[in-house]
């Protein structure tokens, strides 16, 4: 390209046209391309929060349905695992084997084979329950008192509570040591009081294995709404796209305020799940920890943890990310000037 | 800086826009390419811009085989160009400013005062330095127009190409426009117009090419003034 007739003292006239490849005659600065690199993407992050807050009650609304869509399988997750670590607490607190003795065993032979089974390595107490205190107990607690009162004789055995060593509070180890219980000639049946501990363990793996597979549709379900409003918005803004194109945009100039909206759109929804799961968790406190005294026990609901919030958090932006490429996916390309 | 080689343009409907078309510009030329409506005009400018591929044929421009230039390419293809339409393709939600310095950052300018410099450059050459925060809707057409203009140039574009840059502007308005084009091609800017208002042309006594029906009827081939 010449440069010619242009005189430095017309002002007015345009400069002449730069070479047709700026970037091939500077050279390669891989630096410079690096910091331009960050600041166009920094400038299309800015950008689209602009323009998302442009729009806040559209734009809150998308993020509250996200919000509730991630607050659901979060909030459950923080209550089962509260349920969770309070059964394992129990395990160990609340496993007792109860050895019913024959009728025949008295008193002392009681007591000795208590205290046998006292040097047991995997046990940890137990306690001998006469057939008097059986009874007393029974009276107590039952409200039957009346009616028991017309037996001739005591009908209750005497009874030994055996609790398992805290490192031998495990299942099938106490399945073990219920079976070499039982074999005991002095033992007449044995009753294992945790079964409700496993009923309650598996309920809780089903309810966790159902709120995982709800989880998955719940972001599934994200994934749709974050791509159907990035999808609205490249709708919306057609024109400029075109006239961006017009100018030599390149198809990532383009798709990057979007995917940093659908960014955005994953993080604020993420936050919202959080306010949401906190408040609905603060609220259950009063009531939670009124039923905790009633059973004597000190269970306090969990709040969300950090860890847990920043999964939250992540998880809406991995999903607003992506539900931002499915969304552009095609779409972008079909959008050319003509 | 434009070979065209028996360039054919065929939509799939059938309908052809352009038939066998060969020309060269050279670089710094102005020309100005007119005809009736629908005789290929706006096609072939398309074709320069690769808004439409050609069919078949080849077509050179500013060193590219437009024909085989990958899609990937075409940005960057378009950044070496200037084009200018009648209808202006302002992006009204934005200022005018920001709509001059378009190009700039989409071609990866991020030094503010880099854009602000240039940005005002483009403006004042237009005659349009004071009205950079208005909303290009506040402006007259032909005020519009010139925005359009500033944009096409901001970027130093080594070839404008302008697609019935007056056709919505009165005489005085369009003869302004036109003493622009001139001023840029004396810097060495390839310039190509298509108009049909051969009155305009006839004053400007420039190249002009004549398409009819999609076929290249004459080239006056007069050397740039």
């Amino acid at each position: 390209m010449k440069r010619t007739g242009d005189s430095p003292t017309r002002i007015q006239e345009p400069e002449p046209p730069s070479a047709s490849r700026t970037a091939a005659t500077r050279g390669f600065q891989p630096w410079l391309s690096l910091k331009n690199y960050f600041v166009h993407h920094l400038r299309a992050c800015l950008a689209s929060l602009g323009s998302l807050l442009r729009t806040p009650f559209a734009s809150l609304m998308t993020a509250m349905v996200i919000g509730v869509a991630l607050a659901l399988p979060s909030g459950f997750h923080v209550l089962l695992s509260s349920v969770q670590s309070l059964a394992s607490g129990w395990e160990g607190e609340m496993a007792q084997i109860s050895l019913f003795l024959k009728p025949e065993i008295k008193e002392d032979a009681a007591r000795n084979l208590a205290w046998r089974l006292r040097s047991m390595n995997d046990v940890a107490g137990v306690r001998y329950i006469s057939p008097q205190q059986a009874l007393e107990e029974f009276q107590r607690n039952s409200g039957l008192s009346d009616a028991l009162a017309y037996l001739d004789e005591n009908p209750l055995p005497a009874v030994l509570v055996v609790k398992p060593g805290k490192n031998f509070a495990e299942p099938d180890k106490v399945r073990g040591l219920v079976q070499r219980l039982q074999a005991l000639p002095e033992v007449e049946s044995t009753q294992l009081d945790w079964a409700w501990l496993e009923r309650l363990h598996a309920l809780v793996a089903l309810a966790d294995r159902g709120m995982a597979l709800a989880g998955a549709v719940l972001a599934l379900a994200v994934l749709f709404i974050v791509g159907n409003t990035i999808r609205l918005a490249i709708e919306n803004r057609r024109e400029e796209i075109i006239i961006t194109k017009l100018v030599g945009a390149t198809d990532a100039f383009i798709r990057r305020p979007f995917i940093y909206g659908g960014i955005w759109f994953g993080l604020a929804g993420g936050f919202i799940a959080l306010l949401i799961v906190d408040g609905v968790l603060w609220g259950m406190r009063g009531p939670v920890a009124r039923l905790a005294a009633l059973y004597q026990s000190g269970f306090r609901l969990g709040m969300i943890g950090w860890a847990a919030s920043l999964i939250v958090l992540l998880s809406g932006v991995a999903l607003g990310w992506l539900g931002a490429w499915l969304a552009l996916g095609k779409h972008l390309r079909r959008i050319e000037p003509s | 800086m434009i070979q065209m080689h028996n360039v054919a343009k065929r939509y799939p409907t059938g309908h052809e826009a352009l038939h066998d078309v060969s020309c060269r510009i050279e670089r710094g030329e102005m020309a100005f390419v007119t005809g009736h409506s629908g005789a290929g005009k706006s096609t072939l400018l398309k074709l320069l811009g690769l808004i439409e591929r050609p069919s078949s044929g080849e077509l050179i421009v500013n060193d590219r085989n437009l024909g085989r230039l990958p899609r990937r390419q075409i940005p960057y293809h378009r950044r070496a160009l200037g084009m200018i339409y009648q209808d202006f393709r302002l992006l009204a939600d934005r200022t005018v400013y920001d709509n001059v310095a378009l190009p700039l950052v989409i071609a990866g300018q991020y030094d503010r005062q880099e854009i602000a410099r240039r940005t005002r450059a483009a403006l004042d050459k237009v005659g349009l330095l004071g009205k950079e925060k208005f909303s290009p809707m506040e402006l007259s057409g032909g005020e519009q127009q010139r925005v359009g203009i500033a944009r096409a140039v901001v970027h130093k574009p080594v070839l404008l190409l302008a697609d019935e840059p007056t056709g919505n502007l009165d005489p005085t308005l369009a003869w302004e426009i036109m003493s622009l084009f001139e001023a840029f091609n004396r810097v060495g800017v390839t310039v190509l117009i298509a108009s049909h208002n051969v009155e305009l042309i006839g004053r400007m006594q420039r190249r002009v090419l004549v398409l009819s029906n999609g076929r290249l009827m004459s080239d006056s081939h007069e050397a740039p003034a």
